[in-house]
Order: structure tokens, then sequence, then C-alpha cells
């Protein structure tokens, strides 16, 4: 089968401009699925991720279009996470594709955050074609939208399909325009296979599973496939195709996306962004581009309830057969028990999980503040990698510290330059450079620290640009920094998983502020409660929760007695998220209070 | 109505208590969250054939409750005394035709001071109350004035004098502290009075600032003010001991008597007894089901109309949930928490079910152990709602 036929294509669109409801008009109006299939945005499959309208695991579909010069078309829609935490996987899904479809809502213009995607995608060389959405809203504006996308971004919008996805208005459009424009992956049947994994995902029956893009040769189902990074062989089980629901075939033939069963027990072996060859014949050289996924930010896990700690270990174990990008091993402290030390790709990541254990796995937990990777270097010579602040050796026994730094990019309206400047300075940022990428728009480009960025950077950045700023940043190593550890206090007594590691400047500061956080989250009780902030033995802040020195006595008026113990219920309730910690009963949000601090 | 305090017979607490609710009132008052109504005058009338009407309704359902042995009733509100004399009358007969009534009833009718008159009084007496409650909530002229109270100190003490007149041989009297301009004067000011005042009987409450209340409103908008929690905190230190000094026996966490004159009615809730309750908003507690009636007159009213009851929400108690309710609320009590009426009720050791609870309590000063009961301590006492939502398990 030639590769002519084939249209490899994903969406870009900013948050709310439409994009999954348009993936979902496509496969409805092709017929992909009937009506009474379609669950409202069948892409977004995680509640999680319909709740919070972003997609957290790319997806994909495979669309076969009858198109208006009489032949048919396999359309592959590859959907791309949405999310700077996984700008990764985006441009693994972006290699997979031949051509995008850009969506701009035609009442908001273009917004600042698409256009990070949109430049990832003309790295990759995609096609791309600009769909406005939403042109029945009374607001709309299709002609001034086209502008912006010509002057903005410098695409071509003379063509651009105008359609409204909710009522289905130019869907036709957008699937000619597909066919038309977007290239067809070139025919390499002929030489050694080659297959992108841009996803993956585990099956408790058929183990990890590779969602791949054929780049070059062919796939067959009695193969033994290579991954080329990890360097391991599989027989292969299965091949699919997914319509969207997954569809055995005997072949993935070059240019087609599909996936590939083959016994993998661990989701580690099948890394994104690894290529897949075949064992009887390899490819010399994998893909380029691959990245091995790293930890960012990590934080300890704790159950609330002691005994939830095996379960949080098997949900845990569960997790990361879906996610290789999450890591985990297992921790004690002082004050929250048995838990895990866990890393992830950025805080959304960790939000993400967190939120998943409680809601999937039905456990209450707490989560410490996050903490970047820091490497100690002691005056015996040895190097330690400290991710957790309570594990810091003593100040007498550290040569110095180094921390990851990362370049950030950011790209802003002109009018907040001096704001970003401002503010990337203000979290020890060092310029290095600024380009204009067109009148208007311009690309600032620093050096800061990862622990500033996983604080308050990206809320701070947003706010400060009224949400006009798109960020996108990866490591770029380490850098030598006066960090020292500052240790909470409560009732005289330091509590480990609220210690922190900050810039030695900032300690007076930031110990003040979490100090007056603290003592706002933590509620009175029956005894007062001193909150103090501690580097080494010096105190640099100091607050009091006063003590409750009683309830009201409430009258009972005829007998009421199950409004009396509805109270109670409710005082027992938000009782249940706490830890006690010694005698001071401490809440969830409490050893988190590091980042709703304002410096 | 003497009871020696430390022998209380709590087998006659076997018997059923039956409450009545009124819900007028000549005015709400601004922190009142209880179902209380303003301007129904119209309709006193039809909500007494309406609750006779109750009675009949529930007992047809249950017919065997008019055979069980019934030695409280209580006559609460709003303001029961807003009704006439006949009015009262009709309801009272219609309880003493219907259920098993024992000789020594204790009979409370709750009224307001300024409200009732010597001749009014008597009457009451003569209908068989022998227990009057007067929601006097402060002497203090200033609050009263700007709680829209209708009475003034000077009223309250005429009222409770002439209760005693007209031949009430208990008399209680409601107090609030913390309410808003209260200072700590205007409570030991009161104590004062108190003093000379023929009363057997206190309860006292501090001032909650309810959801939904005029007052909650005021404060919200910080029209008003009320006392600092030091303030709150001494005024309530000031009533325990100024209490405690006149002889009155606290015997319940805001209850308060002189020799043993325990309101035997409120002395079920606390002792896990059966209670009816009829009227609007009224509750009930029979046979292991908690029962709680529509709290608005209108539906009150059309409910029993057709002939159904008015009863909008019925619990069935598990056990796990009585053995629960029967700790904290015995808890409550001086009596405490007995170990071997725990035992006797559920058949099973209150340690086995709620040692580590106790032993906590205990260690944190919360309550105290004696000859096989625990109590609260003074330190629980002030955190009482703490040391009963221990007993709440998930």
């Amino acid at each position: 089968m030639s590769t002519k036929k084939i249209r490899n294509f994903c969406i870009i669109a900013h948050i709310d401009h439409g994009k999954s409801t348009i993936a979902d008009r496509l496969i409805e109006y092709t017929g992909t699925l009937q009506k009474r299939e379609m669950e409202a945005q069948v892409l977004d499959s995680m509640d999680l991720e319909r709740e919070r309208g972003i997609t957290i695991k790319a997806q994909s579909v495979r669309i076969l279009y009858k198109a208006q010069d009489g032949e048919e078309y396999i359309l592959n829609l590859i959907d791309t996470p949405g999310h700077v935490d996984f700008s990764y996987e985006v441009s693994r899904s972006l290699a997979a594709c031949e051509g995008a479809l850009l969506v701009v809502d035609a009442a908001q213009g273009v917004e600042a955050q698409t256009l990070a995607n949109v430049y990832l995608a003309l790295e990759h060389d995609l096609e791309i074609i600009p769909v406005i959405n939403k042109i029945d809203l009374p607001s709309a504006d299709p002609d001034r939208v086209k502008h912006e996308i010509e002057d903005i971004i410098g695409l071509d919008a003379s063509e651009a399909v105008l359609c409204s996805a909710k009522s289905g208005i130019g869907i036709p459009d957008i699937l000619e325009a597909i066919v038309n424009k977007v290239p067809a992956p070139p025919d390499k049947s002929d030489q050694p296979t080659r297959a992108l994994i841009f996803d993956s995902r585990f099956d408790s029956y058929k183990g990890a599973i590779a969602y791949v893009r054929v780049k070059e040769g062919t796939i067959k189902a009695k193969d033994t496939i290579r991954m080329m990074h990890d360097k391991k062989d599989f027989d292969v089980t299965e091949l699919g195709i997914f319509t969207p629901n997954l569809v055995p075939v005997q072949e993935l033939p070059c240019g087609s996306v599909g996936c590939i069963a083959a016994s993998i027990k661990n989701v580690k072996d099948c890394h994104v962004g690894d290529t897949v060859t075949l064992a009887n014949n390899p490819a010399p050289e994998p893909l380029p581009g691959y990245r091995k996924a790293v930890s960012m930010v990590y934080c300890g896990l704790y159950p609330t309830e002691s005994k939830d700690y095996e379960n949080l270990r098997d949900a845990l174990e569960k997790l990361q057969l879906n996610d290789a990008a999450l890591e985990y091993e297992a921790e004690t402290s002082l004050a929250l028990g048995f838990g895990f030390r866990c890393g992830f790709l950025g805080l959304l990541h960790m939000d993400v999980i967190q939120e998943r254990l409680e809601r999937e796995y039905n456990l209450t937990l707490i989560t410490t503040a996050p903490s970047v990777n820091y490497k100690v270097y002691k005056t015996n010579g040895e190097m330690l990698e400290v991710d957790n602040p309570a594990k810091l050796p003593p100040p007498t026994e550290i040569d110095y510290i180094e921390e990851p730094y990362v370049k950030a990019t950011t790209i802003v309206p002109k009018d907040f330059v001096g704001t970003i400047m401002e503010l990337s300075q203000d979290k020890r940022g060092e310029y290095q450079s600024m380009e204009y990428l067109d009148e208007s728009r311009v690309s600032v480009v620093y050096h800061l620290p990862l622990s500033e960025i996983i604080y308050d950077y990206f809320d701070k950045l947003k706010s400060a640009t009224k949400g006009y700023a798109s960020l996108d940043y990866e490591l770029i190593g380490y850098k030598q920094s006066p960090m020292v550890k500052m240790d909470i206090l409560l009732n005289g007594d330091p509590v480990d998983a609220l210690s922190i590691i900050v810039h030695k400047d900032r300690a007076a500061t930031r110990g003040r502020a979490l100090a007056e956080k603290l003592k706002e989250l933590i509620p009175r009780q029956m005894f007062e409660i001193p909150i103090q902030a501690a580097v080494g033995t010096k105190i640099v802040a100091r607050e009091t929760v006063k003590a409750w020195r009683k309830d009201v006595l409430a009258k009972c008026y005829g007998g009421d007695i199950s409004r009396k113990r509805k109270l109670l219920e409710k005082q027992k309730a938000g009782k249940k998220r706490m830890k006690s910690v010694g005698s001071v009963e401490i809440p969830q949000e409490a050893f988190m209070a590091i980042l709703k601090v304002e410096d | 109505m003497k009871t020696d305090s430390n022998t209380l017979n709590l087998s006659t607490l076997g018997d059923m208590g039956l409450y009545v609710h009124i819900p007028f009132c000549k005015q709400k008052c601004m922190y009142c969250d209880f179902p209380a109504y303003q301007n129904l005058q119209d309709y006193y009338e039809t909500y007494v054939y309406a609750l006779v009407q109750e009675i009949d309704l529930w007992v047809s359902e249950h017919p065997e409750s008019k055979s069980k042995p019934i030695d409280t009733i209580y006559f609460g509100g709003g303001t029961p005394t807003e009704l006439s004399i006949q009015q009262l009358q009709m309801i009272v007969d219609k309880i003493k035709r219907t259920f098993t009534i024992t000789d020594d009833c204790h009979m409370t009718i709750e009224s307001n001071p300024g409200e009732v008159d010597l001749q009014y009084l008597t009457k009451l007496v003569k209908l068989g109350f022998n227990r009057i409650s007067f929601g006097v909530q402060t002497f203090d002229d200033k609050t009263l004035t700007m709680l829209h109270r209708s009475h003034n100190g000077e009223k309250a003490k005429q009222a409770v004098h002439e209760a005693k007149e007209a031949g009430f041989t208990d008399i209680n009297i409601d107090l609030i502290y913390g309410l808003p301009r209260q200072t700590l004067e205007d409570i030991q000011h009161n104590l004062h009075i108190l003093k000379d005042l023929p009363i057997n009987h206190i309860s006292t409450y501090g001032l909650q600032v309810e959801v939904g209340t005029y007052l909650y409103h005021l404060v919200q908008k910080n029209l008003i003010s009320i006392p600092s929690e030091s303030i709150d905190e001494a005024m309530y230190d000031t009533m325990m001991e100024g209490l405690k000094e006149l002889g009155f026996e606290r015997y319940e966490i805001s209850n308060f008597a002189k020799d043993g004159s325990y309101s035997r009615h409120n002395l079920k809730y606390w002792h896990y007894v059966d209670y009816l309750g009829f009227g609007a908003g009224a509750h009930s507690f029979y046979d292991g089901i908690r029962r709680s009636n529509n709290r608005n007159v209108m539906p009150y009213i059309q409910a029993v109309d057709r002939y159904t009851m008015p009863t909008i929400d019925t619990e069935t108690i598990t056990v796990g949930r009585a053995q629960e309710d029967f700790c904290f609320l015995a808890l409550r009590t001086k009596w405490g928490l007995d170990e071997q009426k725990f035992e006797d009720r559920f058949d099973v050791s209150v340690h086995n079910l709620f040692g580590n609870i106790l032993e906590d309590l205990v260690t944190k000063g919360l309550l105290e152990y004696q000859n096989g009961s625990y109590h609260l301590s003074s330190e629980g006492a002030k955190h009482g709602n703490y040391v009963f939502s221990q007993f709440i398990r998930e």
C-alpha cells in the first residue's frame, strides 16, 4: 500500500478555542463513530482531562474519509498534550505528523500561548492549516482574525477554513483541506524500519503498548522489534489501529500510525521518543530528538492514615505502568511517617498524579512542598544528590551546593517585556537574549534557577502579563548557589516535612512569609502554637497560633440531636485531612504553604 | 420535684417526654434561627387545630404510644404564651386525653418576661404547668433595647416574682453571654440580680451568630460588633464561677440547677430516652427513629390538613450510631458516661469500642474518670465539641 492516501495531522489550539470539539466533529462527520457512541469529547478520555479541559496523555484516532476527488483517505489525527510540563511529549507528537490544524477562535483571535506550539510545529516542518472556529458567534470577526494570523504568525490566512465546530459548519472544508494541503508521508517502505514512539500506555492484559508512527519500512505482526535506545527486543503480539477503539491489523506500513503490543512488562521499556526497529534488520541510526524523561520536581507523598501506606504503594505502581515519567521511592519522615519521594515532570504533572491517586484509588494524601534536585558537594569530597530538604547534610559538612538551572523562553507582547525582565531578575534570573518575532511579539530568554520556576514564576508570569505570555523551559545544567536549609519549628519541634531549601539572601523574607502563611493555615488548637522559621540555630521568623480557648455553649432546642450531631460530624470531617505531628494537628495545605507565599 | 443530685433515679427517666412547639413570637430576636415567626397572629387558631390533628395522626400510626407513661411535657418555642389560655388548654386537654400522663408529670412552658401578667400566669398553673422558663437573656436594659426584646431588666425580675406568686414551683431563666456590646460588668450585674430571684434553674448559652439571621447580616456588614474572644471567655468564666457561688450546680454543659431541680425533660435528650414532638419544627425520638417536622407553619398546617404526618426527615438510628450518640450525649451531663449503663444498653463494653478515645481524652485532661464513669473536666467543658466529635466514627 502506498503512502499517498495517508495524512497524519494534529490540532494546535489555545485552550478553549475548540480543539476537542473539532476533533469530535471530524470523527462524527466521517462516520468513524456513530453519534450515540460519541461521548462528548472522545479524545480527552481521562475524567481529569475532561474536567481541567487539558490533554495529559496523547490520543490518536484513524479517520476514513472519502474525499471529493472520489478517493478514500486515511486521516490519522494525533492529539497533543497541552501544557508546558509536557512539552517534550508535544514535540514527539508533532514529529509524528506532516501537518497541523491551527485553530483560532473567531472572536478571541490569536492568543500568545498558541504561539509556542505554532513555532514548535514550524520547527518540525509541519504544513499548517489555519482554521477559524466559532464563526457563528455574534462577536466573531473572521477578517480581523485572518489579519492577526498573517501579522502575528506570518502564515498565509487567505485560505483559512471558516467553521463552527459546535454547529457543524465547515467540517467538510476542514477535511478537504487536510487531504489537499497536508503532504502525504514520504514513501520509504524500502528502507530499514524506523518507527517513532509518541506515546505509550499500559494494558493489564497486553502489557505496555507503544503508539507509533512508522517513518520508514514496515512492521508486521510476526516481527521481533527492537527499542533502539533501550536496546531491548520484543516479539510483537499484536498490531493495531485506533478507530478510536483498537482494531487489530496484520501490518503497520510506512507512513501509518498505530500501536504495538509485544508483552512489554514495563512501560519504562517503552520510552516516548524512542525508535522502534526490527531485530533482524535494524536501522543504523535511531530517529533524532530522543530525550530521556527527567524528573524536574520532587515531593513527598504520604498517606494521612498510616494504614494506607500499602495502598499508596500499589496505586503508585499501577500509575507508573501508565506513566513512565513518574518516579518514586520509599522514604520516611519523622513527622509524616512512611511515604514516598516522587519525581515529576513539573507541578501540573505532580498535581495530576496526586489527584488521580486520591480520586481513582480513594486515598487521602499529604503532599510536601515541591523541591528540585540539588547537588551537594561535601567537605569530604563526596557528592550527594538531594531532592528532599530534610536530607540536606549539616552545614559544616557542606562545601558547596549546586542547583539546577533552566533556559526559560518567554514569548510576550512587546509591552510586557519590562514586566518579564523585572520578574526574571527578581527570581535570580540571568538575562541571555531578546528577539523580536514580529512588530509586536518578543521572545525573551533567561537562565533561571529551576526552583524559582516551580515556586510561582509561571503563575506570576501569567498574572503580570494578563495571560499573554507563554513559557517554555529546558534544563541546561547545574550552577553553584549559596543555598541553605530552612527549618520550620512548630511548638518548638522541627517538622522535617516543612523544611525547605532556599537561597540564603532570601531566607529571612521567605521565612517570614512562610510563618505568616502557616499561621493562617494551622487551625487554633487547645494550646498556643509558636511557629518559628530557622536557618541553622538562627530564628529568622516567628508567629503564634493563639490557643482555641473554648467552644460556644449552644442552645439545643426541642431535642434536635440530629443537628448537634451534624455539627460534630462537620468538625470531625475537618480533622480527617489533618496530620498529627507531635501534639499539633496540621492541615494538608500547610505542607504546600511555601507555594502560596508572596515574596 | 427535688431529687438528691447524687442518687438521681435514672429509671424514672425511662418514661417518655413530650414536646410541643409553638413557632410564634411577638418579635423575632435578631440572633434567633429557631423555627419562630412573627406576625402570624391570624394563624394561631388554625395552628392549634392542626397540632391537635397531628396528635391524632400520630396515635393512629403508633397506637401503642398511648399507653406509654409520659412524665414530662414541654411547651417550647417561639413563645408558647403567645397563645391564649383557651388555645393552650385545647392542646393540653388533647394530650391528657390521648396519652398516659404520670401524676408527678413535669410540665414546662417557655415565655418572655413582659408578655404575661399575673392573671395569665395563674391560669397556666391551673392548666397544670408547674415549671416556667423565661427568655430573660440579660437584665441590662441597653443590650435588651438593642436586641429589640420587649422587656427590660425590671420587667424580667417582676415576671419571675409573679410566676412564683402564681404558683410555679420551678422557674428557669435563659441567659446569653457574649451579646453585642455586652460587657463583663453586665455579666457581673446579672449575677448580682440572680441572688435575690426565686429561681432554681438557669440555662446559659454563648451567643452564636448563625447564618441567615439578622444578626449575621449585621456582623457581616460590620454594623455591629460582638465581644472579642478573650472577653467572651472572661464572661464564661465569670458565669461559671458566679453561678457556683450562688449555689447553682452545673449538671449539664449549659444547664444549672439549685437543690437538684433538674429539668427532667431536657435530661431525656442527654440520657437517650424517647420523646415525642408535635408542632412545626418539632423533633421526636421514638423506637430508635429520629423524626423532624417541617419547620414552616403553612406547609405544616397543609400537611396535617391532608391527613399526612408533617414529617420531613426520618432517620433510623443504627446500633453503631446509637453507641456514638449515647456517649457524646451522656458526656454533656454531670452523671457522665457510665461504663455499666453503656454495657447494659449495648451489650458490649464501652472500652471495646471507644477505649483509645477515652484514654486519649483522659491523657489530654479533657475527661476525668471516677467510679466507673467518665466526665468532662472543666477544661473539657470548654472544648465540649472537640471531645464529643471524637466519638463520631467514620
